[in-house]
Order: C-alpha cells, then sequence, then structure tokens
C-alpha cells in the first residue's frame, strides 16, 4: 500500500488545550492512493521546512490511543 | 405563502464588553428594534433568538424565555437556534416561514454573544465545537487551521491570491472606520496586513475575523403591515435558502467551494426571481478572507477560481461595482457569532432605507446576506428588496 499524500495542509502557529505546546505544527488531510481522504496532525515539522500539496508523508505506526501516526520525514 | 418585510432594527455596537452582561446586550439591541418599527410590543407573538456558546461562555442557556422576559414581551412563545456562525441567520429563517406561513404575523428575531471576556483558549476550544470534536479537534484542528487549509488547496487549484485575501481585510477595515457600530473602525494599509503574524499559513492575523461581543435584532412582520407602518422604504424579503453539506473538512467533495452556499444562493434566487447580475450590495460570511474570494464565486459574482480578480478591479470595494461587506464585515465589524446573521441584515437593511451615512452606497436596492455555519456545514442566504 502506497504512502498518503497531502491533499491540503497548514502550519499552525495558535492553537487551544492539549495542542498550545505543541506550535508550531502542521494539520493537513491527507488523500490515499484510492482517493480516500482523512484528518491528520504530521509529525516531524521544522520551522525552515517546505511543505507542498501532493507531498508523500511516511506512516509512524500508532499513537497510544490507536491512530495511525504519520510523519513528513521517512524513518 | 405571503410576503414579509423588515419592520424595526436594532443592534449594539460590536466590541469587546467585559463589563456588559448579555442580558444588558439583549435590552440595548431588542429594545431599539422594537422602538424602530414603531409596533407596539403586544403585536410581537414570538422570539426566534439566535445562540451558538453562551452556555459554555457565560453559563446561560434557554436564551428564549430570557429575551421575552428582559424586553417585557409577556409569555409568548420562543425557540433559540443553534447552528453555529450562522445561528442567527436560522433565526431569522425560522421567524421567516411562521410570517410567510401564516403561523405569525409579527414576531422577534434576534441574536446574541458574548465572549471577550474568556481566556483565549477558552474561547477558541468553545468555537472548536463548531467542527468534528472527535475526528477534527482532537487532531489538533481549529477553524483557522481548516480555512487556512481551504486557502493552501485554492492556492493550488487555482493561483495564490494571498495579495487579493489582503486586500479583503484594507477593504474591510476602511469600511468598518466608517461604521459607528464597528468593533474595529480603523484602516490598516495592505502591507500591515500581508506582513502580520501567521496564525495558521497562510492565514496572519488580519485574515481572521474577530472575537466579539454583541446582539443585533430585526422585527419580521407581514409586508401588508409593514407597509401600513408608511416609513419612507419598505424592505421586503425577496428570497430565502437554507442548506447543508458534512461538518469535516476532509469529506467534503470539493474544500474550494462551500455546496450548502450554492445551494443557499439557488434558492434565495429562484424565490427572488433575481439573478446574481441583480444584487447590488452584499454582505458575506468573512470568516477569513479567503472565505470572502470564494463566497464571490459561490454567489455567482464571478467564476470558478476567478472570484479574487473581483478584488483586484476593484468592484468590491465601498464604491465599486458590487460593494461587500459595506459594513465592515466579521473581520472588521465584529463576529459576534450568534449574531452575525441578524448584524449582516442589520447592515443591510440600513444601506436599503439610505440610512448608511458615510459608507453609503450609491445605488442600493436589492441587497443579499450570506451566513455559514462551522466548516460550511451551514449556508443561509437572503435577498432583500427596497422600495
Amino acid at each position: 500500500m502506497k504512502n498518503p499524500t497531502i491533499y491540503t495542509y497548514s502550519v499552525l502557529y495558535s492553537s487551544f488545550g492539549p495542542f498550545v505546546n505543541k506550535v508550531p505544527y502542521v494539520s493537513a488531510i491527507l488523500e490515499q492512493e484510492d482517493g480516500s481522504r482523512f484528518p491528520s496532525l504530521l509529525e516531524g515539522f521544522a520551522p525552515e521546512m517546505k511543505i507542498r500539496v501532493g507531498q508523500e508523508v511516511f506512516r509512524l505506526g500508532k499513537n497510544e490511543q490507536g491512530l495511525e501516526r504519520y510523519s513528513l520525514l521517512e524513518q | 405563502m405571503r410576503m414579509a418585510a423588515i419592520a424595526g432594527i436594532g443592534e449594539t455596537k460590536m466590541g469587546r464588553y467585559p463589563d456588559r452582561s448579555l442580558r444588558d446586550m439583549i435590552l440595548e439591541a431588542g429594545g431599539r428594534a422594537i422602538a424602530d418599527s414603531g409596533m407596539d410590543k403586544k403585536e410581537i407573538e414570538a422570539v426566534y433568538m439566535g445562540n451558538f456558546n453562551s452556555q459554555r461562555l457565560c453559563g446561560q442557556g434557554h436564551l428564549g424565555p430570557l429575551v421575552s422576559e428582559v424586553l417585557g414581551l409577556g409569555n409568548i412563545p420562543t425557540i433559540r437556534t443553534e447552528g453555529a456562525c450562522a445561528s442567527g441567520s436560522l433565526a431569522f429563517r425560522m421567524g421567516l416561514l411562521a410570517v410567510m406561513s401564516g403561523i405569525y404575523d409579527t414576531v422577534l428575531v434576534g441574536g446574541a454573544e458574548k465572549m471577550t471576556h474568556q481566556p483565549t483558549e477558552l474561547v477558541t476550544e468553545a468555537i472548536v465545537s463548531a467542527m468534528d470534536y472527535e475526528i477534527e479537534a482532537m487532531e489538533g484542528f481549529t477553524f483557522p487551521a481548516n480555512f487556512a487549509m481551504m486557502a493552501n488547496r485554492y492556492f493550488y487549484e487555482y493561483r495564490n491570491v494571498k495579495r487579493e485575501m489582503a486586500m479583503n481585510a484594507v477593504n474591510a477595515h476602511y469600511n468598518a472606520a466608517r461604521n459607528p457600530d464597528a468593533q474595529m473602525p480603523k484602516e490598516v494599509t495592505l502591507e500591515k496586513v500581508l506582513f502580520a503574524d501567521l496564525i495558521a499559513s497562510p492565514l496572519s492575523l488580519f485574515d481572521c475575523s474577530l472575537v466579539t461581543d454583541g446582539a443585533a435584532f430585526l422585527v419580521l412582520t407581514t409586508s401588508d403591515k409593514a407597509r401600513a407602518l408608511g416609513k419612507h422604504r419598505l424592505v421586503e424579503v425577496a428570497g430565502s435558502g437554507h442548506a447543508g453539506d458534512t461538518v469535516t473538512l476532509y469529506t467534503k467533495k470539493c474544500i474550494t467551494s462551500f455546496e450548502a452556499a450554492k445551494s443557499a444562493a439557488k434558492q434565495a434566487y429562484d424565490q427572488a426571481g433575481l439573478k446574481p447580475a441583480d444584487i447590488d450590495l452584499a454582505e458575506v460570511h468573512d470568516c477569513f478572507t479567503i472565505t470572502q474570494i470564494i463566497n464571490l464565486e459561490d454567489l455567482g459574482f464571478a467564476e470558478p477560481g476567478h472570484g479574487a480578480d473581483l478584488v483586484a478591479e476593484g468592484a468590491t470595494a465601498l464604491h465599486g461595482s458590487r460593494p461587500i461587506n459595506t459594513s465592515g464585515g466579521l473581520k472588521a465589524k465584529g463576529h459576534p457569532i450568534g449574531a452575525t446573521g441578524i448584524s449582516q441584515m442589520y447592515e443591510i437593511v440600513t444601506q436599503l432605507r439610505g440610512d448608511a451615512g458615510a459608507r453609503q452606497v450609491k445605488k442600493a436596492d436589492i441587497g443579499l446576506t450570506h451566513n455559514l455555519g462551522g466548516t460550511a456545514a451551514t449556508g443561509l442566504v437572503h435577498i432583500f428588496r427596497g422600495q
């Protein structure tokens, strides 16, 4: 199964609750090969990094809540 | 179905009022609307009240009877509507259907919100409840992020319109500087908007609407009753549309256009027997500057991908060919969430009556309001005709 790609994204510099201490972070909608989409917080962001629509992202495995996590960086 | 008209309008100045209560703002705005109508308050048969989040932010629910009690309307039926940022227009739509169908002759329609007394983080968390909390908010999504993601996709599908987005903010502040009820009546430069701090890329501080306390009310009645009041200009409701879409951003077929807005607009245009070209001015839901560009396309004022062209040409400026958000919009007049839809109508009625003073547009016969809820999951469009 191919890695998903970025359908769209934003780098957040302001947030709420448990996410306040994560800024800046990347929210994205990812697209699977079959065209289905899902929301994700992308790991691996650094301030100088360029992000683009269509960029491939990489699976990190599941977090403690059982949600699949993705990174901008290949591990 | 009968025709309905706006008999009276009233609103508070929009702003930050930590020391004012919801009751106080309802009393001022509601009282002004009733006084403006010239009708006896005994003629008001029901209240439709828009509010988004007063239970969380003010500890106050059940706003319908609060309004009837505060305004001394007696024990009449009341309803509170909640549709996130479209709560006010939903209240109007419900009241309109009641008057047009003959259930009531005259109703009071309003909206109120009080937010600024709470810390920004709590307000952000409360607003986030208008998206899918489990799937989106728990992934760290916020409303600036959702609309920023629309902007980045829009840039990808069409072109980068960051400059035109900034021009929307400049126009909004210019108009707000001529509106005594605006929260931010101060002009800003294009450079100030373009180089402001980022909130959610590509949206900067000046691409985002305001956090606002405020209330706005209308007295809605039959056209026959409104005509009998003998006002210098009758403002009739010519068309009304209400449509929906998915609550989450990722499930929408398209995120560079809003299905709910397009469908609501078609309903309103069809009911009014009008086309986009017939609209003299509009108040559109500019929660973020990219939204205003998409709105221009969804309302049929521009082809998909060309909303920014209208802005660049100056068509949407105060004295352009189709002025948009003469009030200052959500961006600079303010965004008192549950009151926003009614506040937009307040501006259109003021313009159609010719009472807008320094921001009065030359031709104001037909005006439109466009109000979105959440991530464009709820859409309402209303068209008003002055005669």
